[in-house]
């Protein structure tokens, strides 16, 4: 028989080794085997789970005032500004720590203790509110309704939706060959409307803050489906009938076009021309000092930085117009074409010994003070 | 509020504008006669709800633009002859499915909420004065 220390003790614990850090909630599966040709007896196995601080739990009342009683914050945490609906509190803005306890909204200033804005709605007749106050929340109601951002979000849809589809159609009979009055006539009014409507609901449901993944999965549903009934109308307004692989491709580019472009900068005129003078001034110097070699890295990183915003802007208008449709057939009229003008230019190399040419482009001079 | 009645009076204006092609459409879906035309130019693909793509006819040596969607352009290819109907004197042709009430019905629905828009607007920014 063996002795008692002839067991060996197995551990992985916080004082032989690394714990095993679990960052999410979910299962741990335990297997023993022996790899020795000895006996192992696998007595008294344990797994502990050591539970790491809550860093914060906060219960709010409809209105929006925190539930002290069945909220907590870790000693020495870092505090949270962004609570109630994801809205930054305005608080402990006085020396002696005390603060307005009010709550940024965006469009206007949220009191949670009175359950109302400190200023006007600032369009408080719509949506039928006329016989509530002009500072109410959410309808006086927010156990059924929210207001995300403290004003109407979905007023404009239907006319934003309607202006963007007869743009659309005015900009395609443009391409197509027509006269500028046929081209902002001849439309179909039939797409407007159903593009009024599916803007009008895209926008409302787009104001609808979901309160977790449920809520989150049911709003994707929510704005795919009206996508796709959108994609459905048109095609059976044109052609009178509708094709279902054409509306979940319909779905699917639209998922793709809205996820390319949601966390992309779009690049304003003015940052691209800013970026131009700065390409412009560092070319001419490098142009009066040939030899230096940093110069010249100065020039091609300016010119790399100028082509990146210019392509990333193509690239959204691109994506926004929906567009994965334009750029296939962008790519399937660039194949089909003999044209010389869709072969790539040769863009020549920087010669920093060439005197710059004056970007005559740039029009407006900023004073710069050294 | 001064925008959103602008935007009503747009509204209200403008389906005047598209109505004559409206009408003349429900012209030919009701006067027209079916033919067959020959498809001389079609896109690769229509992939998109938001993009018009066109297709090119031509029947008696002219030549007639359609706006079109769905699968047509995967299911269709350009020297094909298909059945649309058509009225002599009129640019549109239509596909024999196709109905234009609603498109005619819409002018009136758009100048409808143009009216109500601009005169709720109307009405609000003259109370504020």
């Amino acid at each position: 028989m063996h002795a008692a220390n002839q067991y060996p003790l197995h551990t992985r614990s916080k004082a032989t080794s690394n714990p095993l850090l679990v960052k999410k909630s979910g299962y741990v599966y335990i297997y023993t085997s022996n790899e020795s040709s000895l006996n192992v007896y696998f007595d008294n196995l344990k797994v502990k789970h050591h539970k790491s601080a809550l860093m914060e739990e906060t219960h709010y009342y409809s209105f929006g005032l925190t539930m002290a009683g069945i909220s907590s914050k870790a000693a020495g945490a870092l505090s949270n500004k962004k609570l109630f609906n994801g809205n930054e509190i305005q608080n402990k803005e006085f020396s002696d720590g005390s603060g307005l306890e009010l709550y940024d909204f965006n469009a206007r200033t949220y009191d949670q203790q009175t359950g109302r804005f400190i200023q006007i709605d600032p369009t408080p007749e719509d949506g039928d509110q006329e016989s509530l106050t002009p500072y109410h929340f959410s309808g006086n109601n927010p156990s059924t309704f929210n207001d995300p951002n403290g004003k109407c979000p979905w007023c404009w849809g239907a006319i934003i939706g309607a202006a963007v589809e007869y743009g659309t159609q005015v900009a395609g009979n443009l391409v197509q060959g027509k006269s500028l009055g046929e081209s902002l006539t001849d439309v179909n009014v039939g797409n407007i409307v159903i593009a009024a409507g599916a803007g009008a609901l895209s926008v409302g449901v787009s104001a609808f803050v979901p309160k977790g993944a449920a809520a989150t999965v049911v709003k994707e549903v929510v704005v795919a489906g009206i996508g796709a009934a959108e994609s459905a109308a048109k095609q059976y307004n044109e052609t009178g009938k509708v094709s279902g692989t054409k509306v979940l491709t319909d779905v699917a580019a639209n998922i793709v076009g809205d996820k390319l472009t949601k966390n992309v900068k779009v690049n304003s005129s003015s940052t691209i021309k800013t970026a131009e003078k700065q390409l412009d001034r560092a070319t001419k110097i490098a142009a009066n000092d040939a030899t230096s070699s940093g110069r010249a890295a100065t020039v091609n990183k300016l010119e790399t930085k100028v082509s990146s915003m210019n392509a990333t802007n193509k690239r959204v208008q691109a994506t926004s117009a929906g567009a994965a449709g334009n750029t296939l057939q962008a790519g399937a009229d660039a194949a089909n074409s003999n044209s010389t003008n869709s072969k790539p230019v040769a863009v020549p190399a920087y010669d920093p010994t060439k005197q710059a040419v004056d970007n005559t482009a740039v029009k407006t001079i900023i004073p710069i003070r050294f | 509020m001064k925008s959103l009645f602008i935007a009503g009076i747009l509204f209200f204006i403008g389906p005047f504008f598209f109505i004559t092609n409206s009408y003349d459409k429900f012209l030919v879906e009701h006067n027209g006669h079916l033919v067959k035309m020959r498809i001389e130019k079609l896109p690769a693909s229509c992939i998109g709800a938001k993009v018009p793509y066109f297709v090119t006819f031509s029947y008696n040596g002219e030549t007639y633009d359609k706006q079109t969607r769905g699968d047509f352009c995967d299911k269709h290819h350009v020297g094909e002859l298909i059945e649309v109907k058509m009225l002599e004197g009129s640019k549109h042709v239509l596909f024999t499915n196709e109905s234009t009430l609603f498109n005619l019905m819409s002018c009136g629905v758009l100048s409808l909420f143009g009216l109500v828009l601009s005169i709720t607007q109307w009405k609000k920014i003259r109370n504020e004065k």
